[in-house]
């Protein structure tokens, strides 16, 4: 197990390459999610005008 | 036998059709999003922080973890895209082709951070962010066939032909997939072996394989909860002027 921030963040050297991924990944489902619930919105919004 | 059976058959032909598919995901998605959050949850930190270090490839293999399951989600997704299209161009069930539609942009995102993510671990460990290797450059042509399958449908206004046009690329363009899982054997590339394989045991020590294989069930899960919430909007999109959508949300009693 990895302890301590220098070692979490850092790891072998090669931490910021590993924690980039992580960032990419959840923007990127982040940005599905979002696209999706802003999508809902807008059809509800054109919805209730009919 | 034949119980299971006729429930199988008749899920489908329930799940088949637009406003009972709008029922049944709204009693499922709280579900679907608490377990997809949580397994996924499991398996990210139980593979960054838990999983000991490769001995040959250090921390860096921990971007495995989220690279490996995008790779498989991306291949899959497609696969699953092929036979909508073919359920849409032989039975014409009228939820394959929103399927289809609300499939392609979750897949291109898989793809696309499959080769973020592999380009990432490039770097590091091949020394280089890319190489023109067989797997890398099919996966890209993946990525670019997803783009025109999004591009196909926005293009052409009428529904149902778009649908009926995204069926045959997606049926034609599934010849992509055998090509990018025998990438590695057919030509020599850089990249590794597959990481799953159905006829031998894994490579891997078990203390990292099973982390991988929550993250994979995971990334599944998030898939679902994904194509769920754009299937809902497109449904209600395709659907907005039938009587089973106004009285749902009051615009006509």
């Amino acid at each position: 197990m990895l302890n301590g921030f220098d070692e979490v963040f850092l790891m072998d050297g090669n931490g910021p390459y590993v924690w980039s991924c992580l960032v990419i990944f959840i923007l990127i489902l982040v940005l599905n999610i979002f696209t999706a619930l802003k999508r809902k919105n807008k059809i509800l919004k054109s919805l209730k005008k009919l | 036998m034949n119980k299971i059976w006729n429930f199988i058959k008749r899920w489908f032909i329930e799940m088949g059709s637009p406003p009972l598919f709008y029922k049944w995901s709204s009693k499922i998605l709280p579900w679907l999003s608490i377990v997809s959050i949580l397994i996924l949850g499991v398996g990210l930190y139980w593979g960054m922080f838990y999983a000991p270090t490769d001995y040959k490839q250090g921390d860096v293999y921990r971007i495995l973890f989220i690279h490996v399951p995008s790779a498989i989600l991306g291949q899959s997704i497609f696969m699953f895209m092929a036979i909508c299209g073919f359920i849409n161009m032989i039975w014409r069930a009228k939820i394959s082709g929103m399927m289809l539609k609300s499939a392609a942009p979750i897949g291109a995102s898989f793809t696309l951070l499959a080769l973020v993510t592999g380009s990432i671990w490039g770097k590091p460990t091949w020394g280089t962010w890319w190489v023109w290797d067989a797997r890398l450059t099919s996966t890209l042509i993946l990525f670019f066939i997803y783009a025109a399958l999004i591009g196909l449908h926005s293009t052409i206004e009428d529904k149902t032909k778009a649908d009926r046009a995204v069926s045959i690329l997606s049926i034609v363009g599934i010849a992509i997939i055998p090509v990018i899982k025998k990438s590695v054997d057919w030509w020599q590339t850089l990249h590794q072996p597959s990481t799953f394989t159905i006829t031998s045991s894994p490579s891997m020590s078990p203390d990292m394989y099973q982390p991988l294989l929550i993250c994979v069930i995971g990334f599944y899960l998030f898939f679902a909860l994904l194509l769920t919430l754009n299937l809902r909007n497109e449904v209600l999109e395709r659907e907005k002027n039938k009587n089973w959508v106004r009285q749902l949300f009051g615009g006509l009693s």
